[in-house]
């Protein structure tokens, strides 16, 4: 597998016509991409914005962010075995990409899906202010705000929000087809011309309860046992979001955009061989299943002959724990382990020194093993004050803070005290950074 | 939750689909539940065998009530 | 500076096991190791006095070795207090851990140090301990490091995260910014680990605290069973809007004369999980019919007539333990003799 990665950087994006990149610059043409996203009759209406870091908007509702990638060479459709994208093995040949911009999906949650899927909140992102404390909130936007059929049963309304966005991704990542990208970088794992200590991804992927939605491999959601990527296949899409639910920062961007990738590829051939990425579904039901999902990884890594692992996981107190028999198994069977994680999450909403301060009375990790011993914290995200009236609000108009009570509606534009409103989770999209894109952690007093 | 009913002395036994997680964090009779959505029973079987199972797992929890432990204990269910 | 120094009977000069009973006495100066940290502090400060307490002592008479640290604490006018340091001797460790509470009870800074599995250095989780070596080998180490940490607390100055001043972890992680991004520390670590060299776990894994089993039921037929869930199992309709996830709250429902919990009239409201089969039979998260059968057999004499519930969804530790508190006040209110927890 041998993948050339073409780079668009993004410094600017304006409406126009013909829509184009050049130098930096993206013209998109808004008659053209309202077209496609209305092409799917159970897409009603759509609003279509242009949104930039440093803003003084706030953007709500954000169901997905997708970085408009295009297979160029080689086998498979990028994002493959979504939204009628084949299922071919992606990761070799060429592949374009843009930097720096996403296509965000802005939808309300209909009323019945609020009620039936509680993790369907609503999120917001600061473009500017003390909220800006993502990785979103450097990102420029084309933001689709989309209004559905409000009758759309679950899958659907996923289906239907998933398709708009990804039409209008594919059309802007075709605008850079037959250009020379700026940037260009090969990915592929040769053997390694010294031994070097074989390293395996363990990429840990929560699959949702609830049949039909959540993150998929090459569109594959529901629970299964472990399997292996290539990194290629993840840089091409086939690990993809939905559009239901984005607590605790799930994005399709996300996952190409994995810090992991290029940290292990910046290492292959140097001080590791990288030898793959194992995809473990997590959140499964019984524990005889979670030791069962736990123990072929381990045999996967060990067929590897891996000597080391780094393991990740995307949250969940229920997820945890076939996490934590992973990197016992793994470790028990002398494979090196080191864990990436966010740290205890729910208790911050606001970092004052008061609030944002643990230790014994919240673990910073809800379940561990003795066999945990190297350990990366990437800590939380949360801003220390109030986030402050916001002169633009893209993606609906109106917060709810309190899924039992969707009667309660906060004006998204004004000052919000996200502690007094929220409880105990944030609202902030992308504020739990999983795999390490950012430097905050904590540290022990 | 449970280790603060113990601590007035009042024995608790944790009917858990995750016994690793409940002893862990301290619950001292733990009785190995079926599933996270369902503890106490199986929808699967019919509503007798369901029952059965329930009787079963809640009859474990009392077993365990009766019974003295030094640390985390696992008692099995159904 | 004007520094209080804690000393047991062994580095005082006093003898080794055979006087560790050696009660408490307050000398002028330093005393043994004391005489190091006078040279160590120079000009900077004096060691005013010294505490000396037997081992055994501070030990089996606990009330009176306080009462002769506070009045030590409180006559000396003292700056900073340093307690051993105590290498591996865990009854001076925890000694020294005692003493540094008092002395921060009398807002007085103290420092102590011991090797990290002295289980004096779980005593008191305030302590600033050094880690030190496990014998007295390593006194030409250890003091210095520990002046050094005491001239900073003394001064009042902002004490940096323990990896960088040099203690041991205090039970208090706070926010801060390391060097690079989680994602490349996470594959320099594994290179350093697979490489045999150190490597620092950012997140130390440590147990929970255990609680005393409580004793068991002894006469289960003349008992009081009660049936608590955080499976969020609440009337249809949800009358009193228990959340789905991070719930801080409890509550309580009547189960007089119900003999079941029918779907139509109870539902489940848990976030966490696909919750629809315990909504289409709530019974599997609070079994309620296989409680009033054997309630109705004589298994024991019977249910408490209502049952708490909460929502164990991404609930905060501090909320858990309240309700649990609370809930705990209430059983015990109803003598209640034992309970069942259904947990999700």
């Amino acid at each position: 597998m041998d993948l050339q990665v073409g780079t668009f950087a993004v410094d600017g994006v304006a409406f126009g016509s013909p829509p184009g990149w050049a130098a930096g610059r993206l013209v998109i043409d808004p008659a053209q991409v309202r077209a496609l996203a209305l092409a799917d009759p159970r897409i009603r209406g759509v609003a279509v914005d242009l949104v930039e870091p440093g803003e003084r908007a706030r953007i709500i509702h954000v169901r997905d962010v997708i970085e408009p990638r295009a297979k160029t060479r080689g086998p498979g459709h990028a994002y493959p075995g979504i939204c009628g994208h084949p299922p071919d093995t992606v990761g070799s040949g060429a592949t374009f990409r843009y930097a720096g911009f996403g296509v965000l999906l802005a939808s309300e949650v209909l009323p019945h899906i609020r009620r039936d899927v509680s993790a369907a909140t609503d999120s917001l992102i600061d473009m500017s202010g003390p909220g800006a404390v993502t990785a979103y909130s450097t990102l420029r936007y084309l933001v689709l705000t989309l209004t559905t059929d409000p009758r759309l049963e679950l899958t659907e309304w996923n289906d239907a929000l998933r398709g708009a966005g990804h039409r209008v991704a594919n059309a802007v990542a075709e605008l850079v087809r037959d250009q020379d990208p700026p940037a260009a970088q090969r990915f592929a794992l040769p053997a390694p011309e010294r031994p070097l200590p074989r390293v395996v991804h363990i990429h840990t992927l929560n699959a949702s309860m609830v049949p039909g939605i959540g993150t998929g491999i090459y569109g594959y959601t529901q629970h299964a046992l472990p399997v292996l990527l290539h990194p290629n296949e993840i840089l091409d899409g086939a690990i993809a979001g939905d559009a239901v639910v984005t607590y605790p920062g799930k994005s399709t961007w996300l996952h190409v955009n994995n810090p992991v990738l290029p940290a292990l590829y910046a290492r292959h051939g140097t001080d590791v061989s990288w030898v793959g990425s194992i995809i473990s579904r997590t959140r499964w039901g019984s524990l005889g299943e979670k030791q069962l999902s736990a123990y072929q990884t381990v045999k996967l890594a060990q067929m590897l002959n891996a000597q080391g692992a780094l393991v990740t996981w995307n949250h969940g107190g229920n997820d945890l724990i076939e996490v934590m028999l992973t990197i016992q198994g793994l470790e028990r069977a002398g494979i090196k382990t080191t864990f990436l994680t966010i740290e205890s999450d729910i208790k911050v909403v606001r970092m004052t020194p008061a609030l944002a301060e643990t230790g014994t009375e919240e673990p910073p990790l809800l379940f561990s093993v003795p066999e945990a011993n190297a350990i990366v914290s990437t800590g939380t995200l949360a801003p220390s004050d109030a986030l402050p009236p916001m002169a633009r609000v893209v993606g609906g108009r109106e917060l709810v803070f309190d899924q039992e009570r969707p009667d309660v509606r906060t004006p998204a534009g004004e000052s919000l005290d996200l502690e007094a409103l929220s409880g105990a989770y944030s609202p902030i999209f992308g504020h739990f950074d999983n795999y390490g894109l950012g430097c905050q952690s904590y540290f022990d007093y | 939750m449970s280790k603060e009913i113990e601590r007035l002395g009042i024995p608790v036994a944790v009917i858990s689909a995750l016994p690793p997680l409940a002893m862990q964090a301290g619950a001292n009779r733990v009785v190995q539940g079926v599933k996270i959505e369902h503890v106490c029973g199986d929808p699967a079987l019919s509503p007798e065998a369901d029952r059965a199972l329930r009787r079963q797992i809640v009859g474990a929890g009392l077993r365990a009530l009766q019974t003295d432990v030094q640390n985390p204990t696992l008692f099995g269910g159904g | 500076m004007r520094l209080g120094h804690y000393l047991n009977q062994f580095f005082a000069g006093i003898g080794g096991e055979e006087t560790a009973n050696v009660p408490p006495e307050v000398r002028d100066g330093p005393v043994g190791p004391g005489r190091l940290l006078k040279a160590l502090l120079g000009d900077e400060g004096v060691v005013t006095s010294t505490l000396i307490c037997g081992d055994n002592f501070f030990n089996e008479h606990l009330n009176e070795a306080q009462a002769a640290a506070r009045a030590w604490l409180q006559g000396g006018h003292l700056d900073l207090v340093i307690a051993g340091p105590a290498f591996s001797a865990g009854r001076y460790g925890s000694a020294c851990a005692e003493v540094c509470r008092l002395a921060n009870e009398h807002g007085i800074p103290a420092v102590t140090g011991m090797h990290p599995e002295n289980p004096g250095a779980l005593m008191y989780r305030g302590a600033y301990v050094v880690p030190t070596g496990g014998s007295a080998a390593d006194m030409p180490s250890a003091l210095p490091r520990i002046i050094a940490l005491g001239r900073k607390l003394a001064a009042g100055s902002p004490i940096g995260p323990a990896e960088q001043e040099g203690y041991l972890p205090r039970g208090v992680r706070r926010p801060g910014l390391r060097d690079r991004p989680g994602a490349e520390r996470a594959t320099a670590m594994l290179v350093a680990k697979l490489g045999g060299s150190p490597y620092r776990t950012e997140l130390p894994v440590n147990a929970y605290d255990s609680v005393q089993p409580a004793p068991k039921v002894v006469d289960l037929g003349h008992a009081t069973i009660a049936v608590v869930t955080t499976g969020a199992i609440v009337p249809k309709g949800n009358p009193d809007h228990l959340k789905r996830c991070s719930e801080t709250r409890w509550q309580r429902y009547e189960l007089r004369g119900r003999a079941v919990l029918s779907s139509d009239a109870f539902e489940c409201v848990h976030g966490g999980f696909y919750n629809r089969m315990a909504s289409e039979n709530p019974h599997v998260v609070l079994p309620l019919d296989a409680l009033r059968d054997l309630e109705r057999e004589g298994a024991f004499a019977r249910l408490l007539d209502f049952y708490c519930t909460t929502t164990g969804n991404d609930q905060r530790l501090a909320d858990c333990k309240r309700n649990g508190a609370e809930i705990a006040e209430t059983l015990r209110g109803e003598r209640v003799d034992g309970v069942l927890l259904v947990a999700t």
